[in-house]
């Protein structure tokens, strides 16, 4: 019965990332990704737009941080130092009802700064029933501390996080599965880039492997209700296809290498354990009579100094 | 004074002779070539900071130190002492910020007189010993002492007070309210007395910044936006007079701590960077033997950490030095 | 004369010219410096050999030159390093912003931003004849302008953004020391920390210098990591290479000559 339940889950989740990442229907007007320099969002997003081309959609690519337009977009729209009013318009004038659009935001940092934008509302007048919303945050980018009118107003993240119908963050696969190795043992969790804490070092090794990433998605139904499961993301270069981070090799390896390991070292201890017992002692250690040996065999009460015979 | 390595951190001091001075075409007084790669140096003040200082001998000419200390204690003020009263002895320019004009009533007393010859020891711990007996020299009658050859570095002594002429020594006020730049009043003067020495002789100024000694003063460092850029124009001043300007400034930490940005930043700013953590006085400790000389292995009284180094930070070279052990007497 | 080549071998697939419109970020602390990391990217830059990752080399097909902008050290210091390694200072532009001070005085950021502009017209100007010329910029000490004029992080970032358009590749220096990227608190560290973060996802490359974890060595300088940062994603595409993540030891001699060598060598 659980079992089926499990399959259930891990169709369904499957199918359910397919149709967002392909972008099918109205699935999720705002998505957001959530990135860190220990693996950067730009992977899942040449997924978008090389589905979205599949798909014969727009895609507007507004830039903050990419000197260089990506392959495959529509349009390339550079919104450094332009006030955010002028943006909307822009964005208004791109989109056209007809036809479905991908808005890629590169990176919100920008929005978040503004104090006297209000972010939700600003986003939420560029999505429209055709335009889905696709925007990167940079957890590890700290913002401006607010200033007074607004010291009591939700910091942007959390506005965001609210907004969102899909939440994804992104892992390296190798920093995650240390972690996990590490969490299986009971021991502390490993830590990277600036949570190493060393001067110095501001990311992680492993970071940014070109092989892959580990999607974590947080989707939000219209009920308002969410499924969360984690992903592993291939590159999209390869003909691999998306799947649960649970079937990767290298993730149930680690349980099943775990396992074998713990029995081989069992196994390796008991053969090599050797006193060096003759016959002769083993037969006199067998014959060894043990004090209060009796008193055991009777069940008699205590009596410690109580003799026996 | 005295450091003594605990652990290897640096290159050792390399035996000087005096004729290492004579390779200069026209030698100031004070200013001697590097042993490493020949570059003007002057003397930090005593011998033991000169031999920290990464082979140089010396600090650097258009270079800056800055000594931070741990505590309420100020024997970083009694190194920016030694490093003023070589100043002045030397005929050097010295620009004193931050203290008042008696500061300079309380410059250590000049002792021992001629050349000093440096000699190499496996520890650092090379201070002569100083005889107290000697009174101190004026001013006026060591330089006449010291036509040839020049002496780098000056004996002194804290208990006794150096005579200053007037004029040998420029003192800038620092303002006390927490808006106005303190280097607004400093870099201008600085300037103008660069500017304005004859150029056959070419003085090299000492500037003492330390901020410790005016607790008040505290509030100017607060806000980035006007101590940071404060001490660029000291940085390129510095940089822009190569042979003529070195500077000396000190930073309490107890008030501004090693783990805040801000304290990075002048870090960066100066050439080199030294931390000095005295060990808690301990009453029951026993006076040091009767004679000279010997008192000073025992009795340790602080760490020295070096973080940063004149030159050779910027090479690339290590600037980290472990901890060592220094006495004071 | 260095006793050491000026390349390090290990080093050397990292030096060449990096692919169009990419950033590479070299982060230093105060114990441990990149000028010398920097005087061999330039150097690199205009030798006219290009080091490939399986040790063949090629010519450069186009003509490159330097813009070097420095807020923290000064001209001179410069071009002493780079005599000693042999490298040619005619192709190379020094905005010398210590002395100079660009961005420091009233005109703002909006000084600086027009003098580099100004050197890297100079630069492609300057080899004209030989057709147009790649420009790789250098921008030493930037986070100290954040840091003097207390200005906001997203206007340092735009100056960036604006400068990079105009040149094939950009390398920027900045401090990664703890007090600056751990918890921030005070407005300073909190837009050096968003700075470097924010540089750092733009940064196909992350070359970070620091000391020894352990303390302090005779015969090793420091230790240097690199890592691909979260632009590398941009020019998979393109195939111009890889960068492999590595971290090594170096020591740098009292000549200026560097030896990076492997953890136990």
């Amino acid at each position: 019965m659980a079992d089926r339940a499990l399959q259930h889950r891990r169709v369904h989740n499957l199918l359910l990332i397919q149709k967002l990442l392909g972008l099918r229907g109205d699935s999720s007007p705002f998505t957001l990704v959530l990135d860190a320099v220990e693996q950067s969002a730009k992977p899942l997003i040449r997924h978008y737009i090389h589905n979205a081309q599949i798909s014969k959609m727009d895609v507007v690519y507004v830039s903050f941080e990419t000197p260089k337009a990506p392959s495959g977009i529509t349009t390339f729209v550079n919104a450094r130092r332009r006030a955010a009013a002028e943006m909307q318009g822009e964005i208004a004038s791109m989109v056209s009802t007809n036809k479905r659009t991908l808005l890629i935001v590169d990176n919100l940092y920008p929005f978040a700064c503004n104090t006297t934008l209000d972010l939700p509302s600003f986003l939420s007048s560029v999505v429209t029933p055709t335009t889905s919303l696709l925007a990167i945050y940079h957890a590890d980018t700290p913002l401006p501390p607010p200033l007074p009118p607004n010291s009591y107003a939700p910091p942007p993240l959390t506005s965001l996080e609210f907004l969102a119908t899909t939440i994804f963050t992104t892992h390296s696969l190798e920093q995650f599965l240390s972690c996990k190795r590490a969490a299986d043992k009971s021991l502390t969790q490993p830590v990277f880039g600036l949570e190493e804490k060393r001067e110095g070092v501001i990311i992680g090794l492993g970071s940014n492997d070109p092989k892959g990433l580990v999607l974590e998605m947080d989707h939000r139904r219209k009920s308002g209700r969410n499924i969360e499961e984690t992903f592993f993301l291939p590159p999209p270069s390869s003909k691999e296809k998306i799947i649960l981070l649970e079937d990767h090799p290298l993730y149930r390896r680690s349980d099943l290498e775990d396992a074998k390991s713990a029995a081989n070292e069992i196994a390796t201890e008991l053969s090599t354990f050797d006193l060096g017992i003759t016959a002769k002692q083993r037969r006199d250690r067998e014959g060894v009579v043990l004090p209060y040996f009796d008193a055991q065999k009777d069940g008699w009460g205590g009596g410690e100094g109580e003799d026996p015979l | 004074m005295s450091f003594r390595k605990r652990n290897i951190g640096l290159t050792g001091p390399s035996s000087l002779s005096t004729s290492t001075a004579q390779l200069s075409p026209t030698p100031t007084p004070g200013v001697r070539p590097s042993p490493l790669d020949g570059r003007p140096t002057t003397s930090a003040g005593t011998p033991p900071l000169d031999d920290l200082l990464a082979g140089h001998a010396g600090l650097a000419l258009g270079n800056s130190l800055l000594i931070e200390e741990n505590g309420t204690t100020d024997f970083a003020g009694v190194l920016l002492r030694y490093y003023a009263a070589e100043g002045v002895v030397q005929g050097h320019r010295v620009l004193v910020v931050g203290v008042g004009r008696g500061g300079g009533r309380e410059l250590p007393g000049l002792v021992g007189t001629g050349e000093r010859m440096r000699m190499r020891r496996k520890e650092l711990t090379i201070t002569a010993p100083l005889t107290p007996n000697r009174g101190p020299i004026s001013r006026v009658k060591a330089q006449t002492e010291q036509t040839t050859p020049a002496a780098f570095i000056h004996n002194f002594d804290l208990t006794k007070r150096l005579t200053v002429s007037p004029g040998s020594i420029a003192y800038i006020p620092v303002s006390h309210s927490p808006i106005s730049n303190p280097f607004s009043t400093i870099i201008p003067s600085l300037t103008q007395s660069l500017n304005c020495t004859p150029t056959n002789h070419n003085p090299p100024p000492h500037n003492p910044y330390s901020p410790s000694l005016q607790p008040s003063t505290h509030p100017t460092l607060a806000p980035p936006p006007i101590s940071s850029p404060s001490c660029t124009p000291l940085r390129s001043l510095l940089r822009s007079h190569p042979a003529r300007l070195s500077a000396m400034l000190t930073l309490p930490l107890s008030l501004h701590p090693r783990s805040t940005g801000l304290v990075r930043w002048i870090e960066h700013i100066c050439d080199g960077v030294l931390e000095l953590t005295p060990f808690p006085h301990r009453v029951e400790v026993e006076p040091p033997s009767g004679k000279a000389g010997k008192g000073e292995s025992e009795n340790p009284q602080g760490m020295v950490k070096v973080h940063k180094l004149p030159v050779l930070t910027e090479k690339g070279g290590g600037g980290g030095g472990g901890g060592m052990i220094w006495h004071f007497r | 004369m260095p006793s050491q080549p000026p390349i390090p071998p290990l080093l050397s697939p990292y030096l060449s010219i990096a692919p169009f419109a990419s950033l590479t970020l070299l982060t230093s602390t105060l114990g441990a410096s990149t000028n010398w990391l920097v005087l061999r990217f330039i150097y690199s830059a205009l030798k006219d050999t290009i080091y490939e990752k399986d040790g063949s080399t090629k010519e450069h097909t186009e003509d490159t030159m330097v813009v070097l902008v420095s807020w923290l050290r000064d001209g001179n210091f410069w071009k002493e390093g780079g005599r000693k390694l042999g490298t040619n200072f005619q192709k190379i532009q020094i905005v010398d912003a210590l002395s100079t001070g660009f961005g420091l005085g009233a005109g703002g950021l909006a000084e600086a931003e027009t003098e580099i502009l100004k050197a890297i017209a100079t630069a492609r100007e300057a080899t004209k004849e030989n057709g147009e010329a790649r420009v790789l910029l250098v921008l030493d000490g930037l986070d100290f302008l954040l840091a003097a004029t207390g200005c906001v992080t997203l206007e340092i970032m735009d100056l960036v953004g604006a400068v990079r358009d105009h040149v094939h590749s950009t390398i920027l220096t900045s401090s990664a020391d703890l007090p600056l990227t751990q918890s921030p608190t005070t407005p300073l560290e909190i837009s050096h920390t968003a700075f470097v973060m924010g540089m750092a996802h733009q940064a196909r490359i992350i070359m970070s210098v620091r000391g020894l974890d352990t303390g302090v060595a005779r015969d090793v300088s420091g230790v240097l990591r690199m890592c691909r940062g979260a632009g590398a994603g941009d020019e998979a595409d393109e195939g111009e290479g890889e960068v492999e993540e590595r971290e090594y030891l170096y020591l740098v001699g009292a000549d200026g000559g560097v030896r990076v060598f492997e953890r136990g060598a």
